[in-house]
């Protein structure tokens, strides 16, 4: 069993005996399938009884199954609060290794030792985000890309599901189908690979390219409108894209996702956010916005123009609005925030700069962790996190850092390098000069036939009813994103070190002994650093720019304050640094006084000072 | 227990004792003439009268708080039971109704079979006299039904979905205690609108105990405004070269959580008309907009209503103030809206502009400024329903000038047609009394020291005068009344029957549409928003061979569909009409169908 790999390396063999022995075995490796969601169900009611487990319903999906969470305390809570990592898995719903590793993982977090990382925060975890898809991984035949329960009319002709696609081969399987057709726009290669057609290099069209079935609605079109509904993946408010279809018709129309949202914003002692499904955003980074905003030329609207003094409508650069409202919004309350939300920016798509530290940073651990492991293999490249997507949504709009892992994609192989006169390798150079099959078909295929393993069906001639002839056949549902399920193990304990040291990176708050400088008549000057030894800041640059996350407070009792307010907020710690943070307070001689930190993530800290 | 939840028991602990003891006064002068107190005997509000013959009269030159809304509504709903239907669409987040009435003759067929034009007011809670607009509709609609012709068949050929009041707990606060014109625009949803781990802990207050929050201003020879000599009451800003005399410190409050400022964090803020779910984007970059889309219950409610009303083809969404008929975009980047849609909005926004002289047709972004996540966008853009948000009351109402006098405007802006202020002192002084402003009187604040509190009383910025409020109503309930005889009436008839020999028959039918709204917006189309219209073709006994639209009607040019002919998608233009023609083989009766969301559904009969 894999995480009872995980426990050996970690616990005595005592508790690993008893453990093992109250914790009944994942069907994985047993049964030889995916555990569907009442076996996941079932587990997870199984971890509930540990002592620091809870279960909750977090909502119902589309089709009116519970999403279930999985709440783990940690080993021993922080006075003031711990800080949370909630962990989101297959909002796809046709992901089972990802449901599978966050089980896994919930399970490892309960059996592992109490001086971990992991073991240092709370854990929310959701193995099955969208369980309504989840089952569709079950259902016969096989279908992929069809969402949660929820009805969708993605062809607009206020029917939903009426024309859904047909298992002509009877494998239980919806594959590709193409269809004869001189017009198509698709061909095969000599060793039975689709590939598109381009009749100027010599390979005309011969298919027209559907998803197994036939027109059963008459319309001319194939299974243009099959039932299903929305992929949770892509229902997020983070640059959702509209008149999609299968994003849903507005971010957060479905239950799921408004259960998630609501369950982060309720509990703000969330610090990271952890994404399981198809994206990756460490497996390249992002695109970072270098300028920032601030260079930016903004028009001031008429309404906010003379309140600071400035022109209506006429363009100004956004730090000199931003200064004014620093000057002269003062009195109504147009502080830089207020302001900045007035001028009908544009959201941030892609993150500040300063945030590239961290990322690049968490990156390389996820890079070198795989390596380590022999599994840093090429492969076919998950698609950083895209519209609506849990993870951006997670990291622009919550504040937190958000990490989105896939855990497998089809194994390609390395391209092929011809050498040159001096006998080291050239570089490999794409051959442009005749179309080709996508490398992850050739590679599915691959596996396939000289493996063993599942993914490719050999094409299968079929007649349709209106006497067209196709076949069927090619890449299973989902078999480019998931393993078979014997390998589901590998993979899973591949990541599993990497997310379970994830809390360590967190920020952890640490407040000095205060320095207190007698002025004279009672008065002295008192400073405190408030310190962030984590790996990572509080809150992000993004998190300071989207002011979501709470802020960490710092309050001084005991005395009074002539100079700043008892209570101040800092705007951000840095990783690893500190802020001074400054009083000047008048008390008596044998006064005591305390200074408190604290932010819903990162705890309470309170130091003491004063004359004894 | 969450931040938030702790904060809201901790709330009530830094509130100072001033605040409890004015909160116990009743409103007092100018404000309460204006809102008829509640009737104490009885649940019906003084401010409506059963009339002799069961008609409810209402007074109209007055505000109804929240309970004599919803009374409103009762009795127009008790007096006529046939012509509407009163549901609540849900409770709000303290657990008021959130009212909508149905107005259509159930006599003629279902609300639902019909075209629709959906109504609402006040999802700002502070722009009250949106409520008053949608009772005026309705109360209008129902008394003249059986007097007016058009009336009479309007109501019974047109659905009205009514909200008077979307945001209840917004509009409910603006009159439960002291206020001013910018309470209750929020949803009531605690929000951190200033960053510092709090929520909702700094916001107006009724300093004085006079049951209104006013302005506070501060003697200051380094400030940035100064009395104006012709009337003192009036503050100007200073220019370069004039000694200030005052600074405005906001409105009256007290820094309750000792940031050093006032009054940035009060109750909410949530935007409903922020919150809704096309182009929605976070607080930063759109203050209001909510943790997420339809987050605010009564957004949530409307929107789930208006959801299964697919029969819904224009919407009016009223606000204050400004005297304008906004349409998007709401933002610049987003995509253009088709010409053939915005030639709709043009034409009935000059309507608009002759029906209410002194409004302005705007464009929302462009003439006004940009908006995320807003309700009309929302309908447009999801569902391809056009609509007009109606912005109430236009400072000109204020006018107190002779003949030869210019309006005034000292900011240049689309503003610059409001009266400077002085003149609205004299329309004050001259028409109300002097009622409409609060002179200034010194006040000991404790935190600024020495103050003075006064200026423009609540219902006197934003809100039209008591005495002008009915014309006000009637015009812009006309508009809407004017616009729903426009929205999609379809006629159906068979125009040809052509025998080609043996059973073989070729069919021609028109649809016509005698409303000026097309049956689908130009953008439902592009987009597949909803399903078009279905001119359809059968019979018992009847085959359909082909069939297609007209392209060209006088020459005969027909646009063949390969598949399922005998259902054909289209859709028709306002004033305009659409052919189609079938082959079909078989005899006897046959029926030529047009079934369109927006319009209802038609049929014309025939022989083979």
């Amino acid at each position: 069993m894999p995480w009872s790999r995980l426990l050996r390396q970690s616990v005595p063999t005592g508790v690993l005996v008893a453990v093992l022995s109250a914790l009944p075995a994942m069907a994985t490796g047993t049964s030889g399938a995916w555990p569907d969601g009442k076996e996941l169900a079932g587990r997870l009611i199984e971890l509930a009884r540990h002592e620091r487990a809870t279960l909750h319903e977090i909502g119902r999906s589309a089709g009116g199954q519970k999403l279930r969470l999985l709440e783990i305390a940690p080993a021993v809570p922080r006075q003031g609060g711990d800080p949370a990592v909630l962990l989101l898995a297959n909002c796809e719903g046709e992901l089972p290794l990802t449901s599978l590793a966050a089980v896994e993982l919930a399970a490892a977090v309960l059996a592992g030792g109490t001086e971990t990382p992991a073991a240092a925060v709370r854990w929310y975890v959701l193995p099955v985000a969208s369980p309504d898809a989840h089952d569709r991984v079950f259902a016969v035949p096989r279908a992929s890309g069809l969402g949660n329960a929820a009805p969708v009319d993605l062809d607009g002709d206020g029917l939903e599901g009426e024309d859904s696609p047909d298992d002509l081969d009877q494998d239980g399987l919806i594959t590709w189908m193409l269809v004869e057709d001189p017009a198509g726009a698709w061909a095969l290669s000599d060793d039975g690979l689709p590939l598109a057609a381009n009749p100027a290099r010599g390979v005309p069209g011969r298919y027209r390219r559907e998803s197994e079935g036939f027109d059963q609605d008459g319309d001319g079109r194939f299974n243009e409108d099959p039932p299903g509904g929305v992929d949770i993946a892509r229902n997020f408010p983070h640059d959702f894209a509209a008149w999609t279809g299968r994003g849903g018709r507005w971010p957060a129309d479905q239950p799921e996702t408004r259960a998630i949202l609501q369950f982060a914003f309720d509990h703000r002692d969330i610090a990271l956010v952890i994404v399981l499904g198809e994206a990756n955003n460490l497996y390249r980074l992002p695109v970072v916005n270098n300028r920032g905003d601030t260079a930016a030329l903004v028009t001031v609207p008429w309404r906010l123009a003379g309140e600071l003094g400035l022109e209506a409508n006429a363009p100004y650069p956004l730090d000199l609005v931003l200064e004014a409202a620093r000057r002269y919004g003062r009195r109504q309350n147009l502080t830089p925030a207020r302001v900045r939300a007035m001028l009908s920016l544009e959201p941030m798509n892609r993150p500040p700069v300063e945030d590239l530290v961290w990322w690049q940073a968490l990156a390389d651990e996820y890079r070198n962790r795989l390596a380590a492991q022999g599994c840093d293999t090429s492969r076919l490249a998950p698609p950083p996190p895209g519209p609506g997507s849990p993870a951006a949504w997670a990291y622009f709009q919550y504040g937190t850092p958000a990490v989105a892992l896939d855990l497998w994609s089809v194994p390609l192989p390395p391209p092929v390098a011809a050498a040159d006169s001096t006998g080291s390798p050239a570089p490999a150079v794409a051959d442009t000069s005749s179309p080709r099959p996508a490398p992850e078909l050739a590679a599915l295929k691959q596996r396939t036939e000289q493996i063993g393993l599942s993914g490719w069906r050999p094409w299968t001639a079929v007649t349709l009813p209106d006497g067209t002839r196709a076949l069927v056949g090619g890449p299973e549902p989902g078999a480019l994103r998931t393993p078979p399920v014997a390998e589901a193990n590998v993979h899973v304990d591949a990541l599993l070190p990497f997310l379970l040291e994830l809390p360590g990176w967190l920020p952890r708050l640490t407040v000095s002994a205060p320095i207190i400088s007698d002025r004279g008549s009672g008065v002295y000057e008192v400073v405190v650093h408030v310190g962030n030894k984590g790996r990572l800041p509080y809150p992000t640059t993004m998190g300071t720019i989207n002011r979501r996350p709470p802020p960490v407070v710092v309050t001084l009792a005991g005395a009074e304050a002539l100079q700043e307010n008892l209570r101040q907020v800092l705007p951000q710690l840095p990783a690893g640094g500190a802020v001074a943070v400054r009083w000047l307070v008048r008390t008596g001689r044998s006064e005591r006084f305390s200074v408190t930190a604290e932010a819903p993530s990162l705890g309470t800290v309170t130091v003491t000072g004063g004359q004894r | 227990m969450t931040q938030r939840a702790h904060h809201q028991r901790r709330l009530p602990l830094v509130l100072p004792a001033v605040l409890t003891i004015s909160l116990a006064i009743a409103l007092a002068g100018f404000f309460a003439e204006l809102v008829a107190a509640p009737a104490a005997a009885n649940l019906l509000p003084s401010s409506v009268q059963p009339a002799s013959g069961g008609k409810p009269q209402f007074h109209w030159d007055r505000y109804f708080d929240q309970d004599q809304v919803a009374a409103a509504l009762q009795v127009l709903h008790e007096a006529y039971p046939t012509l509407t239907e009163l549901q609540s669409l849900g409770t709000s987040e303290e657990g008021r109704d959130i009212w909508q009435l149905t107005i259509s003759n159930s006599a003629t067929g279902a609300a639902g079979g019909k075209p629709a034009m959906y109504v609402d007011g006040a999802i700002h809670g502070n722009e009250i006299q949106a409520t008053e607009v949608c009772l005026y509709l309705a109360w209008l609609l129902l008394d003249r039904y059986g007097e007016w012709e058009r009336i009479t068949e309007l109501v019974d050929r047109v659905a009205f979905y009514i909200v008077p009041t979307v945001n209840v707990d917004g509009r409910a606060r603006f009159f439960l205690g002291p206020t001013s014109e910018q309470i209750g625009r929020s949803a009531i949803v605690p929000f951190d609108d200033d960053g510092d781990g709090l929520y909702d802990e700094d916001g107006p207050q009724d300093l004085d105990g006079d049951g209104m929050i006013l302005q506070m201003r501060v003697r200051d020879p380094y400030g940035t405004h100064r009395s104006d000599p012709e009337d003192p009451r009036v503050m100007l800003r200073v220019k370069p070269g004039e000694q200030a005399e005052w600074t405005l410190l906001g409105l009256e409050g007290i820094d309750n959580d000792g940031d050093g400022l006032v009054n940035e964090d009060g109750p909410g803020y949530v935007d409903m008309n922020r919150n809704w779910g096309f182009n929605w984007v976070p607080p930063y970059v759109q203050a209001g907009a909510g943790d997420y889309p339809f987050a605010a219950r009564p957004v949530r409610a409307v929107g789930d209503f208006v959801a299964a009303r697919p029969n819904i083809a224009f919407t009016f969404a009223f606000h204050n103030t400004g005297g304008m008929w906004l349409r998007g975009p709401g933002s610049a980047q987003l995509p253009p809206y088709d010409p053939a849609d915005i030639a709709v909005w043009d034409w009935l926004g000059l309507e608009g502009e002759r029906t209410l002289p002194g409004y302005r047709y705007l464009i929302s972004h462009k003439d006004l400024y940009t908006t995320y996540g807003d309700f009309d966008e929302f309908l447009y853009q999801i569902y391809g329903v056009p609509g007009f948000v109606g912005e109430i009351t236009m400072s000109s109402e204020f006018a107190y000038r002779g003949r030869s006098e210019r309006p005034g405007g000292e900011d240049g802006t689309i503003w610059s047609r409001r009266p400077p202020l002085r003149e609205k002192q004299e329309f004050s002084d001259q028409l109300m009394a002097g009622e409409m402003f609060r002179d200034w009187q010194p006040f000991d604040h404790p935190q600024f020291g020495p103050i003075e509190i006064g200026g423009w009383k609540p219902l006197t910025v934003r809100t039209t005068p008591g005495w002008l409020l009915p014309g006000m109503l009637h015009r812009n309930a006309m508009f809407v009344a004017w616009t729903a005889t426009q929205l999609p009436q379809i006629s159906v008839e068979i125009i040809a029957v052509e025998d080609l020999g043996g059973s073989l028959r070729r069919v021609r039918a028109r649809a016509a549409n005698a409303g000026g709204l097309p049956t689908l917006s130009a953008h439902a189309r592009n987009k597949r928003l909803c399903r078009h219209d279905l001119f359809t073709i059968g019979g018992e006994r009847v085959e359909v061979l082909g069939g297609g639209l007209l392209s060209d009607p006088h020459l005969g040019v027909v646009e063949t569909e390969r598949y399922r002919p005998e259902r054909l998608e289209t859709w028709v233009p306002g004033l305009g009409a659409r052919q189609a023609e079938w082959i079909v083989r078989g005899k006897g009766r046959v029926v030529v169908t047009y079934d369109g969301l927006r319009c209802g559904k038609s049929e014309a009969e025939g022989r083979l």
